[in-house]
């Protein structure tokens, strides 16, 4: 897990950004509770990013992610995409605030707390945009603990993500 | 040529193996804190039992029965008669007429603050919150 050279790291942050995007609009047509309750498979390539190359190429990752994919899906400024642009920005902050921590942490330890700060946001904004009932944070725990497991789950495969591309970064990585 | 037995971990080792690998130590003490914080969050925001229901039809509060007490009344639904029964410390309404039944399969409510509710019937039941055990009078009024 090096650092790589700076002309390559926006056309790196472009790559990731563009997966992101496939996944976000592939795991909106699969089924689920809702589409605030996922499992956010297109977060592991901001985790990519957060370890490959800092945490600025995460938050830009995470941010095109957002706006393109609300783009893509036709969810543009709708109560949906608002709940998922506050969730990215409280997993962003909270990114922050680990790298800044003095452990030394694997995608695991950056997943969790992101996937918990991406549900407590989520559910912050439907609070003001869709359901304006107290009764909302009683059933937080619950959607924590959910995301508890999706966000170990995003950690893991994240960590066999950077660990394959480890043997590609470099090759990729040679001037043209 | 000799046998050999080609042994293969079984899953649950293989998975072990790959969290071990993939975390680090302050990765694993986080995640035991977090789900810890969460199971302290959830415990901490269950709401407490009942003591009291009381049945809201056309929004208004018709009655207020005690959770404790075996019973059950009838109230007029806009679609017809809708039961309530109470006791062991639960509640449940029983429509028949509604298209979906979801006050039926509420099924029993305990907590305070839960409803059950028939929405075409325009009946709502809603636990209330127990009342304090402890007299209801101060150090200077005893």
């Amino acid at each position: 897990m090096t650092p790589i050279a700076q002309p390559r790291r926006d056309l790196w942050i472009a790559y990731l950004a563009a997966a992101g995007i496939a996944v976000h609009v592939l795991e909106a047509t699969l089924p689920g509770p809702g589409p605030w309750f996922k499992v956010g498979l297109a977060n592991i390539f901001a985790l990519v990013a957060f370890f490959k190359l800092g945490w600025r190429a995460a938050a830009a990752v995470s941010l095109i992610r957002v706006f393109a994919g609300s783009l893509a899906l036709g969810t543009f400024l709708s109560p949906t995409f608002l709940m998922s642009l506050s969730g990215a920005c409280g997993a962003i902050l909270i990114m922050g605030v680990m790298a800044w921590l003095p452990w030394r942490w694997g995608p695991v330890g950056i997943s969790l707390p992101a996937s918990l700060a991406h549900m407590g946001c989520q559910i912050i904004a439907a609070h003001f945009v869709i359901i304006g009932h107290s009764g909302l944070f009683l059933a937080l725990p619950f959607f924590l603990a959910g995301s508890w497991i999706t966000g170990l789950l995003n950690g893991i495969l994240a960590f066999i993500i950077l660990d394959r591309l480890d043997n590609v970064w470099n090759i990729l990585d040679e001037p043209i | 040529m000799a046998d050999r037995q080609v042994k293969i971990a079984p899953p649950w080792r293989v998975a072990m193996a790959l969290l071990k690998r993939a975390t680090t130590p302050a990765d694993r003490w986080l995640a035991l804190f977090l789900a810890l914080a969460i199971v302290a969050l959830g415990w901490l925001t269950k709401q407490p039992a009942g003591a009291t229901v009381t049945v809201f039809v056309n929004n208004r509060a018709v009655k207020t029965l005690n959770l404790f007490q075996k019973q059950s009344i009838q109230v007029d639904g806009r679609l017809g008669p809708v039961t309530i029964e109470t006791g062991d410390g639960h509640a449940r309404l029983l429509e028949y007429q509604s298209p979906r039944l979801i006050g039926t399969r509420t099924g029993w409510i305990q907590s305070a603050g839960a409803i059950a509710a028939c929405v075409p019937c325009r009946v709502v039941i809603q636990i209330n919150t127990a009342p304090t055990t402890t007299p209801e009078y101060d150090a200077i009024a005893q």
